[in-house]
């Protein structure tokens, strides 16, 4: 226990000289007591205050450094039995054990895995601390090659272990530098050891046969000039060790007992052979007051747990740990990737970063410093809200690293969502459900990439009864209205369908690009099956426009995949082979790649292939709806990078009108499971479009869960969410499609 | 040298508790000094471990997991015997998973007739965990109560927000209850002191101070129980001097580390690393107070047994 202020100027010499820099001896007492100043600036001072004074205010557990330069461990300089009561100060080394009578080859693997066995975590690196060499031999020379060996190694501190000071004598040859631990100094072998410690100024531990002889050994070594010790009680059953090191620290710190005032050492390696249970006891003494842990082997298994122990047991209670502010990437992420947003409070991050990388979703994770306040708490603190959080999405950089703007905060601060959307100019703001910090639906969302969802309007169409007429009489009002109430309805494409255009073909869809990109920039999708008029369209169209479609039959192929290269268009691959729709889904399948291959033999490349697995009516043939599912989870591992689309509303051909959107949303959803990238789509259907972009996530979420097995409650649903529920069931097989499905 | 072992003073000591009816019986708590330290006190009744049972298939469990309980994890009653038949399970924990709103929201009626069936199939005591919904679990676990009174179940979580409704049964039918707060020691006693005033009989009550697994801020947790502990032996603070339960399976199993395949990350064998996460929890919160444990792993519930039984050997 340190001396208060009052004690210490009991000590000085009263005569206020000022010389050490402070007016009076009181205010210099004070400043002793608070650590501010050093005892050496008063000059006065009596040699038997200064003992006084440095023996009350050294430390109750003498911290212990073992090795050098930044990789040195320091040890002791505890001040309390509970991490609550301040903090642990110096968390205890992990050493591996090496033995001169060892194989070889053990040892090199150990070497290695000491080299090897590092994690990051929350910025800092976790990584054990100490090799240990044990002379098991007796033989000098053996001793002193392995620590030769051992050395070789410049980011690990030494602990040289013999009883015998001539064998350490051959060790310290080659690393007395290093400042190694030595291990140990005993009854039998004290004297030589003092001396040995001494002439090289290194740290020496104390192996005894029980607490007393330990008080007695540390004693005479005091005595003798040796400052730096390490305890270790000699005990090796686990209640005693447990007890042992209770008993070091409270005598200590509660009756600031010297003798053992200094940190311990033990010995899982030499209380069990198991090696799961040798880490349990390692476990142990984490948290119960080990200095120096010494474990026979490190595996990934059990090393990593003990570091994330460790660090736990030892991270301040009053500053817990906080990560460094700025962008996380988690697997991989790209510029479609969600964006998540946290607080600097590492507990939140590990929690937040966990769950997205369970979740596999690769995602960007903005963490922002709150001064390690956790979410809630730094909300209330006012440290986690719009004002601070819009500014620091501004400079953080992440503009610049994806194409959207959405942002997914913790539903915690759902609100700060209209102040953010505020100071966040054309962002939109996502809360994750619930009170959570996130969740993997959410997440699980953003897989399905429908933020970059593009949706492809199917209206303009020559089977239109005002489209058909108005192409025929070139008549642009009715063509130019509709193209502009698609983009105002939200779709990303424009689909131009004159059909196959036989007559004049080609003036005409030149006519119609025109026309319609005279009132919108969106690119176009040119939709005939007329080569011919094709390319009059792409000579044309001003972007990158999009070929609606080429299929495998060998004229098609002929003569439009030229077109893709030659006008950088990009092109809908429909799987439609020489022998017509495929059967199913290994089928659809070898046309893909079939398709791909043939177009990157012309050099374009998988980015402007979009596949079109076909969709099919389900009141035709439920097995060729599910197969186009199927495909589409197969997609991604056969063809990286390509696009995909679907004629969506065909899903829904010979269905009640009024009940077509029901089957097209949901077969949009289930198609998003599989991460469709965009779809051709009825423009004016409102619903459809949000879903496509992502504003029903608790929709998707249902139907992707009911498609994954679960059986929701219905009774629990909302009216509309059962017609989903039972549609997703149709559209499964799982029940038998009738024109009154909703309705069973 | 002479050397006087320095001891603490204790002036409290902690709650008996028996739990579950019958020949198989448990009691717990009864400590009068802090863990493990035999050569100041005693732990009259070692901790105990629970072990998991979910009252549906789990989906999501690492491999590891899932291998111990193959064949049984769709039936409770049998994936709770195998844990007493093969395992030699002390107590059994069924996790009501299936009630979750959020999940497959299975009803109080159909969920209850689950652990009324696992409670006439066991002896040993039963704890029945809620999902933390209050809503939910105030309805599922009073029907629970209701439906097996006079089985002393340990029921939970309760917590402020349904502590009376859950609390009241739990009273009504003879259980034990387990008041649940948020990593808080004031918040854990207030409830405590809440339950106290609805009638909630002090040898029925234990204390979940909500846990988490290593590497995920486990030392909240670990100094909230050694300042609870502290408070009940050293403060006389009679409201905190209850058995502490500890539920730290599912924390355990659903960290990001037990999912990654072997030697990814550098973190070795898969399985050996599964378990040593698991029991090295136990350990840390065994040395925090922990009387009960809901555990997962045979083998970790092993590791922990052994250390429990060589912490506490006669020297």
């Amino acid at each position: 226990m340190p001396l208060t202020g009052i004690e210490i100027f009991k000590l000085l010499p009263k005569t206020n000289c000022g010389e050490c820099g402070v007016p009076t001896c009181l205010a210099f007492a004070m400043s002793l007591a608070t650590g501010k100043a050093d005892l050496s600036a008063c000059p006065y001072i009596s040699e038997e205050a200064k003992v006084k004074l440095e023996e009350a205010s050294a430390p109750p557990i003498r911290p212990v450094t073992i090795g050098v330069g930044d990789r040195a461990l320091k040890i002791g300089g505890e001040t309390v039995m509970f991490r609550h009561e301040k903090r642990f100060e110096n968390s205890p080394g992990f050493a591996i054990l090496i033995t001169d009578t060892m194989d070889e080859s053990k040892v090199n693997s150990r070497l290695e895995k000491f080299r090897q066995l590092q994690y990051e975590r929350v910025g800092l690196t976790l990584r054990p601390e100490l090799i240990a060499v044990k002379d098991e031999s007796g033989d000098a020379s053996k001793f002193e090659s392995l620590v030769s060996k051992a050395k070789q190694n410049n980011e690990c501190s030494l602990i040289l272990m013999s009883t015998n000071p001539d064998i350490l004598v051959a060790g310290l040859k080659t690393c007395a530098g290093r400042k190694p631990l030595l291990y140990a100094a005993t009854k039998a072998n004290l004297d030589g050891m003092a001396v040995l410690a001494k002439e090289n100024s290194c740290p020496v531990a104390v192996k005894a046969s029980g607490l007393e002889e330990l008080a007695e050994l540390t004693t005479k070594l005091t005595e003798a000039g040796v400052k730096d010790i390490v305890l270790d009680s000699g005990a090796r059953t686990i209640r005693q060790v447990f007890e042992d090191q209770v008993i070091i620290r409270s005598a200590a710190l509660n009756k600031k007992f010297r003798p053992l005032g200094f940190p311990t050492i033990v010995f899982p390696c030499e209380m069990t052979d198991n090696p799961m249970k040798e880490a349990m006891i390692a476990s142990l003494f984490v948290a119960k007051y080990g200095g120096i842990i010494v474990l026979s082997d490190f595996q990934g298994e059990s090393l990593f747990p003990l570091l994330v122990e460790r660090m736990n047991i030892y991270t301040d209670p009053q500053r817990p740990l906080a990560t460094t502010e700025g962008i996380y990437e988690i697997g991989g992420p790209d510029e479609n990737s969600p964006i998540l947003l946290t607080s600097n409070f590492s507990l939140t991050y590990f929690i937040v970063s966990g769950e997205i990388e369970t979740s596999k979703v690769p995602s960007y994770l903005l963490v922002k410093d709150t001064e390690g306040l956790s979410v809630m708490t730094s909300w209330a603190a006012g440290k986690f809200v719009a004002d601070t959080i819009g500014p620091f999405v501004k400079k953080c950089g992440i503009e610049d690293k994806v194409k959207h703007h959405k942002l997914i905060i913790p539903g915690y601060i759902a609100a700060e969502s209209g102040g953010l959307e505020e100071e966040l100019a054309g962002w939109e703001i996502w809360l994750a459900p619930g009170k959570g910090l996130i969740s993997q639906p959410i997440l699980k969302r953003g897989n399905h990439k429908e933020e970059a969802m593009f949706l492809i309007g199917e209206n303009i169409n020559v089977m239109s009864k005002t489209i058909g007429p108005a192409l025929k009489e070139r008549n642009p009002k009715p063509i130019q209205e509709l193209a502009k109430a698609e983009v105002v309805a939200g779709v990303d494409y424009l689909d131009l369908n004159i059909g196959p255009a036989r007559k004049a073909g080609d003036e005409l869809m030149e006519w119609a690009v025109k026309t319609v990109q005279e009132v919108t920039d969106k690119p176009l999708s040119l939709d005939t099956t007329n080569p011919v008029a094709m390319e009059a369209g792409l000579k044309v169209h001003q972007g990158k426009a999009l070929i609606n479609s080429i299929s495998l039959q060998p004229d098609r192929l002929e003569q439009e995949l030229p077109l893709v290269k030659k006008y950088n268009a990009s092109m809908i691959g429909l799987l439609w082979g020489t022998e017509g729709m495929p059967r199913d889904a290994n089928e659809r399948c070898v046309l893909a790649v079939d398709l791909i291959y043939k177009a990157n033999g012309l050099g374009i490349p998988n980015q402007d292939i979009w596949i079109d697995p076909i969709a099919t009516p389900v009141s035709v043939e439920i097995n060729q709806v599910t197969a186009c599912l199927e495909f589409m989870s197969m997609l991604a591992d056969i063809a990286p990078e390509c696009k995909s689309t679907v004629g969506l509303s065909n899903i829904s051909n010979g269905t009640p009108t009024h009940l077509r959107p029901y089957l097209n949303r949901t077969y949009l959803m289930m198609l998003m499971k599989y991460g469709l990238y965009s779809a051709i789509v009825d423009a004016f259907d409102s619903e459809l479009t949000k879903i496509a972009k992502g504003e029903k996530p608790e929709l998707v979420d249902l139907v992707h869960r009911v498609m994954d097995g679960e059986k929701p409650d219905l009774p629990s649903l909302s009216e509309e969410e059962v017609k989903y529920v039972k549609t997703v069931r149709v559209l499964t097989g799982k029940s038998l499609y009738s024109h009154s499905w909703l309705e069973i | 040298m002479t050397f006087e072992i320095p001891k603490t003073s204790y002036s409290g000591k902690i709650r008996e508790t028996t739990l579950g009816t019958g020949d198989k019986t448990i009691t717990i708590g009864g400590e009068t000094a802090y863990p493990f330290h035999l050569f100041e006190g005693e732990m009259p009744h070692l901790p105990k471990i629970a072990m998991e049972v979910w009252d549906c298939s789990p989906e999501d469990w690492a491999e590891a997991a899932l291998e111990p309980f193959t064949g049984v994890t769709d039936d409770p009653v049998a994936w709770a015997k195998k844990c007493i038949d093969d395992y030699g399970a002390e107590m059994i924990a069924l996790q009501l998973i299936s009630t979750d709103p959020n999940g497959l929201n299975r009803g109080a009626d159909e969920t209850a007739e689950v652990v009324k069936k696992v409670a006439d199939a066991i002896d040993i005591p039963l704890i029945v965990w809620g999902t933390g919904n209050e809503d939910k679990d105030t309805e599922v676990l009073r029907k629970v109560a209701e439906v097996c009174q006079g089985k002393n179940l340990i029921i939970g979580p309760v917590e402020e927000g349904d502590h009376k409704r859950i609390g009241a049964s739990a009273i009504g039918y003879n259980h034990t209850v387990i008041a649940s707060t948020p990593i808080d020691i004031n918040l854990a006693k207030q409830l405590n002191i809440l339950l106290s005033n609805l009638g909630v009989p002090d040898e029925r009550l234990l204390i979940d101070p909500t846990v988490s697994s290593i590497g995920y801020g486990i030392e909240y947790a670990y100094s909230v129980m050694e300042r609870i502990r502290m408070a009940g032996l050293t403060q006389q603070d009679e409201k905190l001097q209850f058995p502490i339960i500890c539920n730290i399976a599912k924390e355990v199993w659903k960290t990001k580390e037990v999912h990654l395949a072997n030697n990814e990350l550098n973190m070795g064998d898969a399985k050996k690393r599964g378990i040593l996460m698991e029991a090295m929890t136990a350990m840390v919160l065994l040395l925090a107070g922990a009387d009960v444990l809901i555990m997962r792993h045979p083998e970790a519930i092993k590791l922990v047994r052994e250390m429990i039984a060589e912490l506490t050997t006669t020297k």
